[in-house]
C-alpha cells in the first residue's frame, strides 16, 4: 500500500468512526445471567430521614395527608394577624393549627410582611427599619409564638423570619421586602436574639431566600443576622432541570462553612410552574408535557436534597389556582377543581402526575435511610456515570431504589434482589401500576428486574422479606454508543493527532521547510 | 496547490468554526451567573492561554501544526472532564457547574476559539494557492452552518452531546488536515507562502488597515447582534426546535453573499488590473457590501422588535441565518480582497480570534433574562443608539473608502499619461 493509499484508508477510518460516535443507539453487550451483590449493605454515609415532606399555602387537608405531607408551610402575615394596632385576629389560623393537628401534621409559619395598619415609618411596600416599627413587629412575633408554642404545648416550634426578602427594589410600592439589605439584615438578627433568647426550644429560620445567591447569603452572615438562627433556608428554583441542585446545595453549603454555620438547611420552596394558555390552538399536547415533566422532578429534587443532607424540602405549592396562564397559579400538585383544560389521560384526577409522584415518595421515605452506597455498578462507564442512583431502606425495611439516565439515553439496566415483590412508580403518570419501563420476574425468593432508565426518574419499591436484611443492588447496564466514543473514538482522536502532529512537525524540521 | 490539501482546509474550517458556534451556544445562561472567581478563570482559559497559543502558532508553520494538534487533543481532554460533572439534558437556564468543570469548559471553548482562528489563518491563505478561494471558503463557511445545525439539532437530546458532536467533528477535520498536511519540502506550503505568487493580487492602499478595522468591528458586531438578537428571551425548549434553522440558513445568505462577490467580479479579476485600478475596484465592491450591511441590520431590527409576533419564529431564524450568512460571506470577501497578502497570520489569527469572541458576546446576549415586556421596550432604550453607531461607523468606512477611490483616481491618471508618453516616444 501506498502512502496515499495508507493516508486514505485512515482518513476513511476517522470519518466512519465520527459517524459511528453520534448514532443514538444502544450496542446490547449484557451477559444472560443478572448478578447480584454479595456483600452486605455498607453504612458509610448514611443519613437518617425523618419527616422531610412539606408543601407551601395548602388548605386542602384531607389531600394533604393522602399525599404523605407533613409540613405545612404558610405565611402567617402580620397585616393579617395584626389588623390595627392590638387587634390580634387568630380564626384562620386556630383553623389552620386544629385541622393540622387532627392529622398528625405540622406546620411552618412565616413571619413576614409590613403592616401599615400599624408602621409609622412606612406609608408603603414591606420595609421595617424605625425603632416604632421593629417594636411593633416584635409584639407581633412574639404573641404569635406565645400562641402556637407557649401556649399550644410546643407545637409549633419551627419558625420562618420573612419570606425572599432578596427580592424588591429599595423604595418600591410591591416586593418581598422594599428596604435596605442592611436594614433587613438587622430585622432579622433582632428577632432571632428575641426568639433565641425568650423560647430557647424553638427552630428559627432565617429568610427563605430566593435562589442560592451564596453573595446574599455571605452578606446575611457577615452582617450577623444569622446569629441566632438554627436553620438556614433556600429557595433553589430551577426552571424546568434540577439536576445542577447538588452543585448549588454545595455552594450553600460552602458558605456555611466559610462562617462556621453548624445549623440544618431547609429547601422552604421549590417547584416548577406548568402554566398554559388554553386560547392557544393545541395546547393540551404542550400542557401534558409540561405536567410529565414536572412530574419528573418531584422524585429528583427529593433524591438530590434528601442526598445532600436536607432535612426538610417544601414544595411549592399544594394546589393550582384559577389563572392557568399566570405561572404562580400553576405550580401545584394538584389541579385547580375550575380546570376543564385537563389533558388525557389526567382528565379526571384530582392529583397532577407531580401529584402521583409526590405521594410515592413521601409515604415511602418518612422515616427512612437514606444510604450512599446501597447502589453499586457492575462496571463504570461513562454512560453509567450518568445513571443517578438513590437506595434508601424503610423503616419497614424495605427498599426505594430510585433510578435515571442525566444523559437522556434509554439505558437498559439489570439488577436482582432477594425480596417478596415490587411496586414501581414511573413516568410518564407515577400511578402506582401504570409504568411500563420495567419487566419482573420473581424466582426462588427473588425479583430480577429489567427496566429502560431515561431522564425521567423510576421509583422502584422493593418488598424485602420480613426478618431479611436489605441487600445492595448490583446494577448491570449495557454498553452503550457514547462509551465508544469516551473510551475510543475520541481518545483515537486525540493521540493520533498530536502524534502525527508531532511526525509532521519533526518531517519538516528534518527537511528544512519553515 | 494540492486539491486534498484545499478539502482539508475546508473541513477544517467547518468542523473548526461550528465548533465555536456550538461550544458558545449555551454559554449565555452560563456566563450570566458567573461570579468574580469564574471570571477570573474565564480570562485565563478561555483568552489568555488561546491568545498567547495564537501568537506562538504565528511563529512558523511548524509551530502552527504543533499547535493546532495540541489545541485538539486539549479540547478533547476538557471534554472529559465536562462531561464527568456536567448534566447532560440541562442547560439553558439554571447551569451551575464546579469551579474545575467551568475552567475545562471554558479552556474547551478557548481552543474551539483558537482552532477557529488557525483554520482562518489556513482558509485566507488560500487566496494565494487557488483561484477558487471563493467557493472553497463559501464551502468552509457552508460545512460550518451545516455542522452547527446538526450540532444544535442533536441538542434536543441535551447539550453535552451537542458538544460531543462538534468535538468530534473538529477533531475529525483537525485529523484529517493533520493528516493530510505537507511536511517536506517542495509542498502546498511553500507554494503559498511565495511573495512572489502573492504580490499580483496585493492592494496597496494607506487608508486599508484604518478602514478595515473599522469595517470589521461593524460587520462583526453586527453578526453577533444576529446571534443574540435572534435568541434573546426565547423559552428554554425553543433552543432544541427552531434555533437550529438560524445556522442551516447561513447557506442560503452564503451563496447570495458570493454571487454578490462574483457579479462586482473584483476578487477575480482585479488582479490581472493595475494596482491604481484595483484601489477603486475594491472601493465599489467595499461600499456596496457596506451599504448593505447596514440596510438589513436596520431590517433585521425592524423585525425583531417592532414586529409584533414575529421574534422566535421560524421565519425569523431563517432570515436571521440568511443575513447572519451573507454579512460572513461578504466580509470575509472584502477582508480578502483588501488584505495585505504579506501580513503575517497573526494578523488573520487576532482577527478571527475577536471575531469569534463577538459571536460569544452574541451568545451571551441571548442568556440575559427579561422582565416582562422588556424585551418589548428593548427598541426605545437601545435601537436608537445602536442605528446611531450603525451609522456613524458606516459614515466613517464610506468616507476613507471614498478618499481611497479618489487617490486612485488621481494615481491612475498619472500611470495612463505616463504610459500613453512612452507610448509616443
Amino acid at each position: 500500500m501506498n502512502r496515499k493509499s495508507c493516508k486514505m484508508a485512515i482518513i476513511w477510518v476517522i470519518l466512519f468512526s465520527s459517524l459511528i460516535g453520534f448514532m443514538p443507539v444502544t450496542a446490547s453487550s449484557r451477559g444472560n445471567t443478572i448478578e447480584t451483590a454479595q456483600a452486605s449493605l455498607d453504612m458509610t454515609g448514611a443519613i437518617e430521614i425523618k419527616d422531610p415532606f412539606g408543601a407551601c399555602h395548602a388548605d386542602s387537608y384531607d389531600i394533604m395527608e393522602e399525599l404523605g405531607v407533613k409540613m405545612n408551610r404558610k405565611d402567617i402575615s402580620w397585616s393579617s394577624i395584626e389588623q390595627g394596632d392590638d387587634n390580634w385576629q387568630w380564626n384562620a389560623w386556630d383553623n389552620r393549627i386544629s385541622e393540622l393537628k387532627s392529622r398528625n401534621m405540622t406546620v411552618l409559619p412565616i413571619l413576614d410582611y409590613g403592616n401599615l395598619a400599624v408602621q409609622t415609618g412606612t406609608d408603603h411596600g414591606n420595609r421595617i427599619h424605625t425603632e416604632h416599627d421593629m417594636q411593633e413587629w416584635m409584639e407581633y412575633v412574639n404573641e404569635c409564638v406565645e400562641r402556637y408554642y407557649v401556649n399550644d404545648s410546643n407545637y409549633v416550634d419551627n419558625w420562618e423570619i420573612w419570606n425572599e426578602a432578596n427580592l424588591g427594589e429599595f423604595n418600591a410600592s410591591e416586593g418581598f421586602w422594599t428596604g435596605t439589605d442592611e436594614e433587613f439584615f438587622e430585622l432579622q438578627r433582632r428577632t432571632a436574639q428575641n426568639l433565641s433568647v425568650q423560647y430557647p426550644g424553638l427552630n428559627i429560620l432565617s429568610n427563605g431566600i430566593s435562589g442560592h445567591d451564596p453573595i446574599y447569603l455571605g452578606a446575611m452572615f457577615a452582617r450577623g443576622a444569622m446569629e441566632h438562627v438554627d436553620t438556614l433556608a433556600f429557595h433553589p428554583y430551577s426552571g424546568s432541570s434540577y439536576d445542577t441542585l447538588p452543585v448549588k446545595i454545595d455552594a450553600v453549603k460552602q458558605v456555611c462553612k466559610e462562617h462556621g454555620f453548624n445549623g440544618s438547611l431547609w429547601i422552604t420552596e421549590v417547584g416548577m410552574s406548568t402554566q398554559f394558555n388554553p386560547d392557544e390552538p393545541g395546547f393540551k399536547t404542550e400542557y401534558k408535557r409540561v405536567l410529565e415533566l414536572q412530574a419528573t422532578l418531584v422524585p429528583k429534587v427529593y433524591a438530590h436534597a434528601l442526598a445532600e443532607g436536607i432535612e426538610t424540602i417544601v414544595w411549592y405549592c399544594l394546589g393550582d389556582g384559577h389563572n392557568f396562564t399566570w405561572g404562580e397559579h400553576n405550580f401545584g400538585l394538584i389541579f385547580h377543581e375550575s380546570n376543564v383544560h385537563k389533558p388525557e389521560p389526567y382528565d379526571g384526577d384530582v392529583l397532577k402526575p407531580s401529584g402521583y409522584a409526590y405521594k410515592a415518595l413521601a409515604h415511602n421515605l418518612n422515616w427512612s435511610t437514606y444510604i450512599p452506597r446501597g447502589v453499586k455498578l457492575a462496571r463504570s462507564l461513562p454512560s453509567t456515570s450518568k445513571i443517578e442512583r438513590f437506595y434508601f431502606t424503610t423503616s419497614s425495611g424495605d427498599i426505594v431504589l430510585i433510578l435515571w439516565n442525566e444523559n437522556d439515553d434509554a439505558n437498559q439496566v439489570e439488577f436482582k434482589v432477594e425480596a417478596d415483590g415490587i411496586t414501581v412508580f414511573g413516568p410518564p403518570s407515577y400511578k402506582e401500576g401504570i409504568a411500563k419501563n420495567y419487566h419482573a420476574t420473581t424466582m426462588d425468593g427473588m425479583v430480577s428486574i429489567q427496566a429502560t432508565i431515561d431522564l425521567s426518574p423510576t421509583i422502584f419499591l422493593i418488598d424485602v422479606p420480613e426478618g431479611v436484611a436489605p441487600s445492595p443492588v448490583l446494577i448491570q447496564s449495557t454498553f452503550m454508543v457514547i462509551d465508544a466514543t469516551f473510551l475510543f473514538i475520541l481518545p483515537f482522536l486525540g493521540i493520533a493527532s498530536v502524534l502525527i502532529g508531532c511526525w509532521k512537525v519533526f518531517q519538516a524540521f528534518k527537511h528544512g521547510t519553515r | 496547490m494540492k486539491r486534498t490539501y484545499i478539502i482539508s482546509v475546508v473541513l477544517l474550517m467547518g468542523g473548526a468554526i461550528s465548533s465555536v458556534f456550538s461550544l458558545t451556544f449555551h454559554v449565555g445562561w452560563l456566563f450570566r451567573g458567573l461570579y468574580m472567581e469564574d471570571i477570573y478563570l474565564l480570562l485565563i482559559a478561555g483568552i489568555i492561554i488561546p491568545v498567547a497559543l495564537v501568537m506562538v502558532a504565528s511563529i512558523n508553520e511548524k509551530t502552527r501544526l504543533s499547535v493546532l494538534a495540541a489545541a485538539i487533543g486539549i479540547l478533547i481532554a476538557s471534554l472529559y472532564f465536562i462531561y464527568s460533572e456536567a448534566p447532560n439534558p440541562l442547560m439553558p437556564s439554571s447551569l451551575r457547574l464546579s469551579r474545575s468543570a467551568m475552567f475545562f469548559l471554558f479552556l474547551g471553548i478557548g481552543m474551539a476559539v483558537l482552532l477557529g482562528s488557525l483554520s482562518m489563518v489556513e482558509a485566507s491563505r488560500l487566496k494565494q494557492g487557488t483561484r477558487y478561494w471563493m467557493p472553497c471558503l463559501f464551502a468552509g463557511f457552508s460545512l460550518a452552518g451545516l455542522f452547527t445545525a446538526l450540532n444544535s439539532a442533536v441538542g434536543a437530546f441535551g447539550w453535552l452531546y451537542t458538544s460531543l458532536l462538534s468535538v468530534v467533528i473538529v477533531a475529525s477535520a483537525g485529523l484529517i488536515y493533520i493528516i493530510i498536511y505537507p511536511g517536506r519540502k517542495g509542498n502546498a506550503i511553500s507554494e503559498y507562502t511565495s511573495q512572489k505568487h502573492m504580490a499580483p493580487v496585493a492592494i496597496m492602499d494607506k487608508l486599508k488597515g484604518s478602514k478595515l478595522a473599522i469595517f470589521c468591528i461593524l460587520s462583526f458586531f453586527n453578526m453577533g447582534l444576529v446571534i443574540g438578537l435572534s435568541g434573546l428571551n426565547l423559552v428554554d425548549t425553543a433552543y432544541s426546535g427552531v434555533t437550529w434553522l438560524l445556522f442551516a440558513s447561513l447557506v442560503p445568505g452564503l451563496l447570495v453573499g458570493f454571487l454578490l462577490g462574483l457579479g462586482f467580479s473584483g476578487p477575480f479579476s482585479h488582479e490581472k488590473r493595475l494596482a491604481s485600478i484595483k484601489v477603486q475596484v475594491s472601493q465599489y465592491f467595499l461600499i456596496v457590501v457596506l451599504l448593505i450591511h447596514v440596510s438589513l441590520m436596520f431590517s433585521f431590527f425592524t423585525l425583531e422588535l417592532l414586529k409584533p409576533g414575529y421574534h422566535g419564529t421560524i421565519t425569523s431564524q431563517i432570515v436571521g441565518g440568511i443575513i447572519f450568512g451573507f454579512m460572513l460571506s461578504t466580509s470575509h470577501q472584502v477582508i480578502l480582497q483588501q488584505h495585505p497578502p504579506k501580513a503575517n497570520p497573526l494578523y488573520h489569527a487576532f482577527l478571527h480570534t475577536w471575531f469569534f469572541i463577538i459571536i460569544v458576546l452574541g451568545n451571551y446576549l441571548k442568556g440575559i433574562p427579561m422582565k416582562e415586556g422588556q424585551f418589548e421596550s428593548l427598541s426605545g432604550d437601545y435601537l436608537p443608539y445602536i442605528m446611531l453607531v450603525e451609522v456613524i461607523l458606516a459614515g466613517l468606512v464610506l468616507l476613507l473608502a471614498s478618499v481611497s477611490y479618489l487617490k486612485g483616481v488621481k494615481k491612475s491618471a498619472v500611470i495612463t499619461t505616463e504610459s500613453t508618453l512612452e507610448a509616443r516616444s
